[in-house]
C-alpha cells in the first residue's frame, strides 16, 4: 500500500515537471493527416520549389497536389503546411522523393536535409528527373484520374524486377557518397503516355553524383553491369543475335593487380547467366558451337555495359561503384598508401576487363519447333 | 445452527432441543433399546440431510431389535456395546460434548444421545443425494477423461483417489466457516509436493476467520499471497485427471465442500496458459496451441492499447497502405482513437456481461442484437471507425483464448488502463505501463514460488519449458521452485 502511495504520489508530481507537456498534447489525429507520397526538389533561383502529392485512399478523397517556393526546403515546407485546407501535411510516409537536374545539381544539400529530417525515412527511393524539373512531374504526373504515385510505383517494381534492378534510397546514396564521394542516383526522365494525354514518367539509367553533384548519367543497358556490381542486377531482357534473352543473374567482381607493394591495375571480371525468351533467328542450341557463339556474343555485350560504366567513372572520376571502398575492405594496410592518391590514381587506373555468360535454360529452343520433325 | 454457547456442555435430549430450537427439519425420535422399558434414548438427526433408510436400518432397526442390546445393562455398557458394533453404520463417533454432537448432526450424522452419562454416539448416514459425477462443462475434454468434479467433498475426493492409486497420497481435512461449517480437504502427494507448501497452506486455510465459505472467490483471497492484485494465484480445475496431473506436478490441491472445483498451489502465470488438453496431444501440436495463447495473451492486453499510441502519436510506424486505409476508415468520424476504443471496450463488457446474466437463449439474441448495433450500425453511422471495432473485437477473441478465466479477468481490467496510459503518453506510457505490469507479476509470489516461473527460472531455458510443451521423454525433472524432494519423473529418462 505505501509503495502504491509512493508511486501515485510520483505521478502526480511528475505533472509539476516538463514532461506534463507532452501529457496528451502532441497527438495528432490520423483522420487529419494529408498523407504525402512523392516530393519533388527543384533548385530555383535563389530558392527551392517544393511540390508534394498525396496518396490516393479508400476514401475517395482527392489526391492533393501542391507546389511552393521558398529560401530553403523548410521554409518552402512550411509555406506549403499553410496552403493545406484539409489536414496537416505528413512527410514521414514519402515513398519517393524526386529532384528535378537543377537541384541534383546541388544534390548534397538536398540530402543534407533527407538526413536531418526526422520526418522523412532516409530508406526512400531517390530519383533525378533528367533533364527537367521534379514540380510540374509531381503535380501534373498521371493527368486527371491518376497521380505521381502511383506512376512511380510501377516504375519502382519495373527497375528492380526488369530494369537495372538497383534501386538506390537515400540512405544508399548518402553511405556511398560519404565512403567513396560518389553515389549513383536512379534516373527517370518526363514522358507522354502514348495511350493518353498525360505525363508520365520512364526510366532513364543512373545519374552520377560525384561530391554531392550531379555529373553525368550512366544509360542504357550498361546501368545493368553498374547495378550488377552494386547489388544485383534485374531480370531484364537483352537483345543478342536476334535472341531474345532474359537475365537470370548478372554478378561481378573486382581483383587488384600488384605491382610490388604498388597497385598496377584492376581486373573486373563479369558473370551473365540468361536463358532464351524469344527467338528471330533459328538457332539449334543443342548444336555446341551454336550455344558457345550465343554465349560468347551476350559476354561480349555484357563486356561493353561495364566498360561504357568504366567510362563514365573513370571519365568523371566518381568511384560510384566503390572500387576503392572495396579495396580499402580487402586491404586495408595497402589502403593506407593507396589513398592520399586515389583521386588521381582512379582516373588512370588501367582496368581490365573480362566475361564470361552461360545460357542456362532456352524453353524448347534447343530444338526450335520448325526443326522437330527432322530428327 | 443456533448461537447460544455450548462448548463446553454435554449432549443431553433437551440440550440438543434447545440448540436446534427454530430448526424445522430436525427430528429427535426416543426409542428403548431392545424394547426394554425404562431407559430411554434419543435418535437425532435432521431431516433431509440424513439418508432415512440408513437411519431406520442401520440404527433404529438394530438398537431397537429385542435382545440385541441385553437386558439391564448399566448406560455406559450400552454405550460400549453399541459403539462396538451394535449399531451396522460404518462410522461411529462418541461425542461427550454438545457442539460435537451437533457439529455432527449438521454434517450429516445421527446421533444417539444418552441423558444419563451425557453421552453420544454419531453415524455417518449422510444422504446420497446429490449431482452425479459427469462430463466437465468448462474444460471440455476431448481426449481425455471425462469425470469432472461435483459438489459433493469425498466424491471429489475419490476421483482423485481413483487417478493416483498411492498411499503416498495424502489428505488433510480442515473445517473453515462459522456458520457454514465448510469442510476443505488438502490433497498432496508426500514426497513430491514440498513440505512447507503443505504445512503453509494448511496454516493459511485454518487461519480463515470467516462466517461461510461458499464461492471459490472467498477461498482465494483468504489463501493468496497477494489478495490485492488481480492476476489469479491459485489454480482451478474440475477435471479430476488435470488435479491428479497437478499433484504430480509437486502442487498441493484443495478441494473444496460444496464448490465443484479443485484448486491447486502454488499458481503460477505459464501454468494459467496450459490446458489439460496440451497433454493429450502430440508436443508439437500442442507447443503451436500454446504458443498461439502466449501471442493472444500478448495480442489481448496490448493490440488496443497499441492501436491507440500508433493511430495517435506514431503515424509514421505505419505502413503507407496500412497507414491510408486508417485515415479513409476514420473520416468523419468524431471520437478520437482513444475515445472509440474506450467506448468499443466497454461495450464489449456490457455485452459480455449482459450475455452471462441472461438465460441462455437470450444470452445469445441479445449478443447478436448487440454485436449488431454496436459494431455494424456504429460503423455505418460514422460513431467509430471499422478498424477500431477490428481491433477490439480481435483483443476481445484473443482473452477468450485463456484457459483460466480469473486470468482472461485481469487482461480484460489492465486492457483499459494500458489504453489510457496509450492515450496519455503514446507508445511510451503503453511501454511504461508494461514495465510497471512486468515489475508487478515479478514481485508476486504463490506460496513460496515465483509468480513468473519457470521464465525467470535461472537455467535460461525457462521460457522454453513456458512457451513450449515438451515431449514427455524430455519432460524428466519436476521444476524445482514446485515440487519437493522427490522431482524425478523416471527412471532412465522414458526411453524405450
Amino acid at each position: 500500500m505505501r509503495r502504491a502511495a509512493a508511486f501515485l504520489l510520483a505521478l502526480a508530481l511528475s505533472g509539476l515537471s516538463g514532461c506534463s507537456r507532452a501529457l496528451l498534447g502532441n497527438y495528432r489525429n490520423i483522420e487529419e493527416l494529408q498523407v504525402i507520397q512523392t516530393l519533388g526538389l527543384d533548385g530555383r533561383e535563389g530558392g527551392v520549389f517544393v511540390s508534394f502529392s498525396t496518396g490516393r485512399d479508400a476514401s475517395g478523397r482527392e489526391v492533393v497536389r501542391m507546389g511552393a517556393e521558398g529560401e530553403s526546403i523548410s521554409g518552402a515546407m512550411q509555406a506549403l503546411q499553410g496552403y493545406s485546407v484539409s489536414g496537416e501535411l505528413f512527410f514521414s510516409n514519402t515513398g519517393y522523393i524526386l529532384l528535378g537536374e537543377e537541384a541534383a545539381r546541388d544534390a548534397g544539400s538536398c540530402l543534407d536535409y533527407i538526413e536531418r529530417a526526422s520526418e522523412i525515412r532516409l530508406d526512400t527511393p531517390l530519383f533525378v528527373v533528367r533533364g527537367a524539373e521534379a514540380g510540374p512531374l509531381v503535380t501534373a504526373g498521371g493527368g486527371e484520374d491518376g497521380d505521381i504515385t502511383e506512376i512511380m510505383s510501377s516504375l519502382e517494381r519495373f527497375i528492380e524486377r526488369r530494369a537495372a534492378g538497383y534501386l538506390p534510397t537515400c540512405a544508399d546514396i548518402a553511405r556511398s557518397l560519404a565512403r567513396s564521394g560518389a553515389a549513383l542516383v536512379c534516373a527517370i526522365a518526363p514522358a507522354r503516355a502514348p495511350d493518353g494525354d498525360y505525363l508520365t514518367a520512364v526510366s532513364r539509367g543512373y545519374a552520377v553524383l560525384r561530391d554531392g553533384e550531379l555529373c553525368g548519367y550512366v544509360e542504357g543497358d550498361a546501368a545493368l553491369a553498374a547495378a550488377a556490381f552494386l547489388g544485383g542486377a534485374g531480370e531484364k531482357y537483352v537483345e543478342v543475335d536476334g535472341m531474345t534473352l532474359k537475365l537470370i543473374s548478372c554478378g561481378a567482381r573486382m581483383e587488384p593487380v600488384w605491382d610490388g607493394g604498388e597497385l598496377a591495375g584492376l581486373e573486373m571480371a563479369l558473370e551473365v547467366q540468361a536463358s532464351v525468351i524469344e527467338a528471330r533467328s533459328e538457332r539449334d542450341l543443342n548444336d555446341e558451337q551454336e550455344r558457345s557463339a550465343l554465349e560468347e556474343a551476350l559476354a561480349g555485350t555484357a563486356a561493353g555495359w561495364m566498360r561504357e560504366v568504366l567510362d563514365v567513372s573513370q571519365g568523371t572520376g566518381a568511384d560510384f561503384l566503390g572500387l576503392g571502398a572495396e579495396l580499402e575492405r580487402r586491404f586495408p594496410a595497402r589502403w593506407r598508401d593507396i589513398s592520399p592518391q586515389w583521386d588521381e590514381l582512379f582516373p588512370g587506373l588501367e582496368i581490365e576487363l573480362s566475361a564470361g555468360a552461360s545460357v542456362l535454360r532456352s524453353y524448347g529452343f534447343d530444338s526450335p519447333p520448325s526443326r522437330a520433325g527432322e530428327g | 445452527m443456533c448461537a447460544e454457547n455450548y462448548n463446553s456442555k454435554r449432549p443431553g435430549s433437551c440440550a440438543l432441543k434447545r440448540v436446534f430450537a427454530g430448526c424445522g427439519d430436525f427430528q429427535m425420535r426416543a426409542v428403548l433399546p431392545g424394547l426394554l422399558p425404562g431407559r430411554e434414548i434419543f435418535v437425532c438427526w435432521l431431516d433431509g440431510v440424513v439418508d432415512g433408510t440408513s437411519v431406520t436400518e442401520d440404527i433404529l432397526r438394530p438398537v431397537t431389535e429385542r435382545g440385541r442390546t441385553g437386558f439391564f445393562l448399566s448406560a455406559a455398557r450400552l454405550i460400549d456395546i453399541i459403539e462396538r458394533g451394535a449399531v451396522y453404520s460404518y462410522t461411529v463417533q462418541r461425542r461427550s460434548t454438545l457442539q460435537a454432537a451437533a457439529e455432527d448432526i449438521v454434517n450429516g450424522c445421527c446421533a444417539v444421545v444418552f441423558d444419563g452419562p451425557g453421552e453420544a454416539l454419531t453415524f455417518e448416514v449422510r444422504t446420497k443425494t446429490g449431482r452425479a459425477v459427469s462430463e466437465p462443462t468448462v474444460e471440455k475434454s476431448i481426449k481425455g477423461a471425462k469425470d469432472a468434479f461435483v459438489e459433493t467433498l469425498r466424491t471429489n475426493t475419490s476421483l482423485v483417489r481413483r487417478k493416483l492409486k498411492s498411499p503416498q497420497l495424502k489428505l488433510s481435512q480442515v473445517q473453515v466457516g462459522r456458520e457454514s461449517g465448510t469442510a476443505v480437504a488438502v490433497m498432496y502427494v508426500e514426497g513430491i509436493a514440498r513440505d512447507s507448501t503443505v504445512r503453509e497452506l494448511l496454516r493459511r486455510l485454518e487461519a480463515i476467520d470467516t462466517d461461510a465459505l461458499l464461492s471459490a472467490g472467498d477461498l482465494e483471497e483468504y489463501i493468496s499471497d497477494s489478495p490485492n492484485t488481480p492476476f489469479p494465484q491459485l489454480l482451478h480445475t474440475e477435471r479430476a485427471d488435470a488435479f491428479a496431473m497437478q499433484l504430480l506436478n509437486g502442487r498441493v490441491g484443495v478441494i473444496v465442500d460444496g464448490l465443484p472445483l479443485g484448486f491447486l498451489a502454488p499458481g503460477c502465470l505459464p501454468a494459467f496458459m496450459r490446458v489439460p488438453e496440451d497433454s493429450s496431444g502430440h508436443f508439437a501440436v500442442a507447443s503451436m496451441l500454446l504458443f498461439l495463447r502466449w501471442v493472444a495473451l500478448g495480442l489481448s492486453l496490448l493490440l488496443p492499447a497499441a492501436f491507440v499510441a500508433v493511430s495517435m502519436y506514431h503515424q509514421e510506424m505505419l505502413p503507407t497502405k496500412l497507414l491510408l486505409s486508417m485515415t479513409a476508415a476514420k473520416q468523419y468520424v468524431p471520437l478520437s482513437s482513444a475515445a472509440e476504443v474506450l467506448a468499443m471496450l466497454l461495450s464489449f463488457e456490457l455485452l459480455q456481461e449482459a450475455g452471462l446474466r441472461l438465460p441462455d437463449p437470450v444470452g445469445q439474441t441479445a449478443s447478436i442484437i448487440g454485436a449488431l448495433i454496436v459494431g455494424q450500425s456504429a460503423v455505418e453511422a460514422r460513431i467509430v471507425s471499422p478498424i477500431a471495432v477490428i481491433i477490439v473485437a480481435l483483443a476481445g477473441i484473443s482473452g477468450y483464448t485463456m484457459p483460466s478465466h480469473d486470468l482472461a479477468s485481469a487482461i480484460r481490467l489492465l486492457r483499459f488502463l494500458f489504453v489510457l496510459a496509450a492515450a496519455a503518453l503514446g507508445l511510451f506510457g503503453l511501454m511504461a505501463a508494461l514495465a510497471l505490469l512486468i515489475w508487478h507479476l515479478a514481485s508476486l509470489e504463490s506460496f513460496g514460488a515465483p509468480y513468473l516461473s519457470p521464465l525467470t527460472d535461472a537455467d535460461g531455458r525457462g521460457a522454453l519449458r513456458a512457451l513450449l510443451r515438451r515431449p514427455n521423454r524430455c519432460n524428466r525433472l519436476r521444476s524445482p521452485v514446485i515440487a519437493g524432494e522427490n522431482r524425478r519423473r523416471r527412471g532412465n529418462g522414458g526411453e524405450k
